[in-house]
């Protein structure tokens, strides 16, 4: 069985869950023109995220979720507040800067995998690293560590039109983690999952978790949630609350931390 | 915080450019070689144009030829020195015609070739103004046995190259008749070559006559024997080109004029003098040049039409299939972004497929163009083409080559450049905007088809759903443009050769007395014509040259008869009393006059000032192989002060008091129901001419009109097929994208209620929808294109200008396209009605 405890605000707002923050969201906004009429998508969001936390982002559809994870992952530009990943300010940056902040510190899990059809297993997570200005060598040897690791060793020659849904989303987590991540970013990654294929993906989250990688994690499911060390729940554009998950730990089986090979220093 | 690693801004780009390339080539190759060939051919298109429109002048540049051309009437020794001592004479060359006939196997002249002219020269049209070999070779010079012959001697002759046959030379009597049965002088010669002679293509179908061109080792010279030659024409290199040609013929007139006047003066003390009267028949080489490409203006203009329209083509296919290229990499690249890649970056990627296909279209243009540069140049002209063969013309295909690539990659790039932006997350932009004329149409049309269409139609999607429908509209909208504008020009083009009265002709046929060169015995004439009644009406006409402030112009006086056989009137009036002149417009730019100037006609002492009451669009008229009035060419005096400009008067002095007034020529209307070629048998065996070739001639074109209307139309009727089947093809493409690439979109609406008839219907609509926009659009602007094109084309080629609506073609044009767009949307309509409606649900 897995216990909640409710977390405290902080002074700002936020809630931390102790240790050094990884991510910290400061009075987001963010107002989209549709069809003529604006939608306001963030009214004012707050998250702070140290390292080494499991964070699960749940709320009813058009709560902002994806808007606030885009906007984590710089995908998309803030109308107002700041968003310091890592020490550095994401906001009112360049989407080139973006670019480049994104190859140091996110790595991004979606519903539906967006993996690149043209390329091999191993190419689409060699791609990452490269883009990262790792050598072709280093990032196909590392490629092909996290391919084994995640259990897709033998197929790093097949395209992902081949591959089930529980294999693409392993294959898009493997390029996720090709540039070591400081934060994982996962938008419904068990959307467009059976269930088996789901548990196989939450496991593996699970794992990474043990094994120390901040996650910030997009749910509808609760299943899913439960597997955070933390629910945040939103609502009209604002964080509503946040929970602490704690672990009873009866009848559990203890899970195994994975930890990915580190990258090769650059020759 | 963790280091950047070392930069490698280009390793990503070359590493996904790679994967693009591979995943596709076969859209690489498909596209850049369709494009090499579409643009390649626009390019050999263009080439070609440039190619034929300039054919004359590199002719007549490789050829050295003379500045100017000047007949001083028969070969006399005083004339020859005269005219090499002219101011800025570099070089000279003559040629005379002979008299040597085709002997018959009895050794007799042979009659069918009694009018049939023999040349010889002192070596121009060999080493200057050297003319074209259609068949076989160039005579060579040093070999008397050889010859040359054009192809109307070849055709009635009966021979060709390598023929051998017997030519005699005969002094002729005063009719230009053998003196005797036997000639002087027996040649046995061998055929070499089938000529073509510039001036005789850029002349009127009544100069093509047989000529046989004697080689110089067999000429007799003919210094001291003038019964064996007739005219002679002199060819005259100047220092100072063409801008010295005026300087040159003022004094060449000035001197003829002296001349003429010690003539006159020593037949009256009864001491010929000089060998007779000196002539200012001119042909300036830049004159001829202007006329021959004028007269290909209109196959060069179609053809660099035709060249441009595929060029054009090729860029938008080239800017729309590498568009959708683009498009179809879109979601990857986002990918690509998301995972760290610069805008830059997914930019340079997504230009791999482009630049490569673009590159292999570059090559192949290249090739395609050079390859079918062997095709061109085409028309009339050809023959005289210098270098014939592969041929690159470096501008063109620099430029067009230039235009090919660097457009696309632009449109391309832009495109590219907004595929790959991802503010708004990784799935924007996906949605396209609503149209609002979509939204209008489904609020006001009772038929959900209709608005089904038009949204089909106006809102082009996104991403792998795109369909360049609204480029469609355009290119169909420009397609009809085109046709329209063809089809406006061409009817104008085609009613130039069915009325002759736009080119200034004004009646049925003209009798001319000695080719137009003697006059007629006016009482005699006029008799004869009223009591013909085949003839319904008569005019006497006469033409020849008048000098023009010191310029020679070919003229027209009219006579007796119907007043209504007269130069077609541009502006102003006609002359109708003494100190009046209608003039071309060419002519007035030449004499720098306008309408209501006074010009001083005549030289010598005998002048004239005259005012220019109009402008007009003359009739070809005055002596076979002269130079003649013609379109934008001429000057129509009033009689009595033709009769007095001295050269003329000269003439009537020659041929005395009873053959005043001076008319060669007669314009006559036939009667309905009699045929025109018995009418002008009947005429050249009447014996009222006075010379030893009376003629009898129909409507003269001028060869300008002539090779305009016969190369012009058939260019532009296969330009109107090829446009209508490229019109329908690129409906037909678009439809059948449509029905593949919105199979979700066609499938909803069955799932929302529509039929497959109602579906069927929608796409049908769309065809006629697109289609009805082409045709408003193309009608508007291509009847104004049409027009203008045609108005433009008219004055410079000097006929009436005035354009006209082919109101029935342009009703068959507008219903075919309709018939067109609906005929190309029947097979994707049959296709869209069977999208089963699963197919809408079925995504992701």
């Amino acid at each position: 069985m897995l216990g909640t405890v409710e977390s405290g605000q902080t002074d700002s707002g936020a809630v931390s869950a102790g240790g050094e923050p990884v991510l910290t969201v400061r009075g987001i906004r963010k107002t989209y023109e549709a069809d003529g009429a604006p939608v306001r998508a963030l009214r004012g969001a707050d998250l702070t995220l140290s390292a080494g936390e499991f964070a699960a982002i749940m709320g009813p559809s058009g709560c902002g979720k994806s808007t606030l994870l885009n906007m984590v992952a710089g995908l998309d530009q803030a109308d107002e507040g700041e968003i310091v990943l890592a020490g550095e300010n994401v906001t009112g940056r360049s989407e080139d800067d973006l670019a480049r902040m994104r190859r140091r510190h996110i790595g991004i899990v979606f519903q539906f995998f967006n993996l690149l059809e043209g390329m091999s297993a191993l190419e689409n997570v060699v791609l990452p690293a490269v883009v990262a200005g790792l050598p072709r060598k280093q990032a196909e040897t590392r490629a092909r560590d996290l391919l084994d690791l995640l259990g897709l060793g033998d197929k790093v020659k097949a395209a992902p039109g081949v591959l089930s849904g529980g294999q693409r989303q392993r294959l898009a987590i493997a390029r996720a983690l090709a540039n070591e991540p400081t934060l994982l970013l996962a938008d419904e990654p068990t959307g467009a999952l059976d269930s088996e294929g789901g548990a196989e993906v939450m496991e593996l989250f699970r794992r990474l978790h043990a094994g120390g990688q901040t996650i910030l994690l997009v749910t509808h499911d609760d299943a899913v949630a439960a597997a955070a060390s933390r629910i945040v729940r939103m609502k009209d554009g604002r964080v509503l609350s946040q929970t602490e998950v704690t672990s009873d730990g009866d009848g559990q089986d203890p899970v195994v931390p994975l930890v990915p090979p580190s990258q090769p220093t650059p020759a | 915080m963790k280091s950047t690693p070392r930069r490698r801004g280009l390793g990503p780009v070359t590493v996904l450019a790679r994967v693009e390339l591979r995943n596709r080539w076969v859209s690489v190759i498909s596209v850049g070689l369709l494009l090499g060939l579409v643009g390649g051919i626009g390019i050999a298109c263009l080439a070609g144009a440039r190619r034929t429109s300039t054919v004359m002048s590199r002719h007549l540049q490789a050829s050295d030829a003379p500045d100017l051309e000047i007949d001083p009437g028969s070969f006399s020794p005083e004339a020859d020195r005269a005219l090499r001592q002219l101011p800025g004479v570099i070089d000279a060359g003559y040629w005379v015609t002979y008299s040597a006939f085709k002997l018959g196997a009895d050794g007799e002249v042979d009659d069918r070739f009694a009018d049939a002219l023999a040349f010889t020269t002192d070596g121009r049209y060999l080493d200057m103004d050297r003319i074209a070999v259609a068949d076989g070779r160039r005579l060579d010079p040093t070999r008397p046995d050889e010859v040359m012959v054009n192809e109307a001697y070849a055709k009635a002759a009966g021979v060709g190259v390598g023929s051998r046959m017997d030519v005699g030379l005969f002094a002729l009597d005063d009719q230009g008749s053998p003196e005797k049965a036997t000639p002087d002088r027996r040649m046995s010669v061998r055929v070499v070559g089938i000529m073509a002679i510039n001036e005789e293509i850029t002349g009127e179908e009544l100069d093509v006559i047989g000529r046989l061109f004697v080689s110089p080792a067999a000429a007799v010279q003919p210094v001291g024997r003038a019964d064996y030659y007739g005219f002679a024409w002199y060819g005259l290199r100047l220092r100072g080109g063409s801008a010295a040609v005026a300087g040159v013929q003022r004094r060449w007139n000035e001197l003829a004029a002296a001349h003429n006047a010690k003539v006159g003066e020593a037949d009256l003390a009864g001491t010929p003098f000089g060998g007779g009267n000196w002539l200012t028949y001119v042909h300036v080489t830049g004159d001829l040049q202007r006329k021959a490409s004028r007269a290909v203006r209109p196959l060069t203009t179609t053809l660099a039409a035709f060249g441009l329209l595929m060029l054009g083509a090729a860029i938008v296919l080239a800017s729309q299939a590498l568009s959708r290229s683009v498009r179809l990499a879109q979601d990857e690249l986002r990918i690509a972004r998301v995972l760290g890649l610069t805008s830059v970056q997914a930019t340079l990627v997504a230009m791999a497929v482009p630049l490569a296909a673009l590159g292999l279209a570059l090559v192949a243009g290249a090739v395609v163009a050079v390859a079918a540069s062997t095709r061109f140049p085409v028309g009339p002209f050809k023959v005289f083409e210098p270098a014939p063969g592969l041929h690159v013309d470096i501008a063109v295909l620099g430029l067009a080559l230039a235009l090919l690539v660097l457009l696309p990659l632009t449109l391309v790039a832009v495109s590219a450049l907004r595929s790959v932006r991802i503010h708004g997350g990784i799935a924007a932009g996906r949605t396209a905007r609503p149209s609002r004329l979509a939204a209008l149409v489904g609020r006001t049309s009772r038929s959900p088809s209709a608005a089904a269409a038009v949204r089909l139609t106006v809102e082009p999607g996104e991403g792998r759903s795109f369909v360049p429908t609204r480029s469609m509209l355009v290119s169909v909208a420009l397609t009809v443009t085109v046709l329209v504008t063809v089809l406006v020009f061409g009817s104008n083009l085609s009613a130039l050769d069915r009325d002759p009265s736009r080119f200034g002709w004004p009646a049925d046929g003209v009798f001319a007395s000695d080719g137009g060169y003697s006059p007629f015995d006016q009482a005699k004439v006029t008799a004869w014509l009223h009591k013909q009644d085949a003839v319904t009406r008569w005019r006497l006409a006469s033409a020849g040259l008048a000098v023009i402030d010191g310029t020679a112009v070919p003229s027209v006086v009219f006579g007796p008869g119907y007043e209504g056989f007269a130069p077609t009137l541009l502006s102003g009036r006609a002359p109708s009393n003494r100190g009046e002149v209608v003039l071309g417009t060419a002519t007035m730019r030449t004499l720098r006059a306008k309408v209501g100037d006074v010009v001083d006609a005549g030289s010598g002492r005998r002048r004239t000032r005259v005012r220019i009451t109009g402008t007009a669009v003359f009739p070809v008229l005055g002596p076979v192989l002269a130079v003649r009035t013609g379109l934008d060419r001429g000057a129509w005096f009033d009689i009595d002060d033709y009769l007095q400009l001295d050269n003329i008067q000269a003439m009537i002095d020659q041929y005395g008091a009873p053959m005043m007034p001076y008319f060669s020529l007669v314009l006559y209307d036939r009667r309905e129901g009699v045929s025109a070629a018995a009418l002008q048998r009947a005429i050249r065996t009447s014996g009222v001419g006075t010379g030893s070739s009376d003629d009898a001639y129909g409507v003269i074109r001028p060869s300008e009109v002539r090779t305009a209307t016969a190369a012009g139309v058939d260019t532009q009727v296969l330009l109107c097929g090829l446009l209508a089947v490229a019109a329908g093809l690129s409906m037909l493409l678009t439809l059948v994208a449509v029905v593949r690439r919105r199979r979700s979109e066609l499938a909803l609406y069955r799932i929302l209620g529509f039929t497959p008839s109602q579906v069927r219907r929608t796409l049908l609509a769309q065809g006629a929808l697109v289609a009805s926009v082409g045709i408003v659009l193309g009608l508007t602007f291509g009847i104004a294109a049409g027009r203008t094109l045609w108005r433009l084309f008219a004055i410079r080629l000097g006929v009436v200008p005035d354009p006209s609506q082919p109101v029935l073609g342009l009703a068959v044009a507008a219903m075919a396209t309709l018939l067109i767009g609906l005929l190309s949307a029947v097979g994707p309509a049959i296709a869209a009605s069977r999208v089963p409606p699963a197919a809408g649900i079925r995504s992701e």
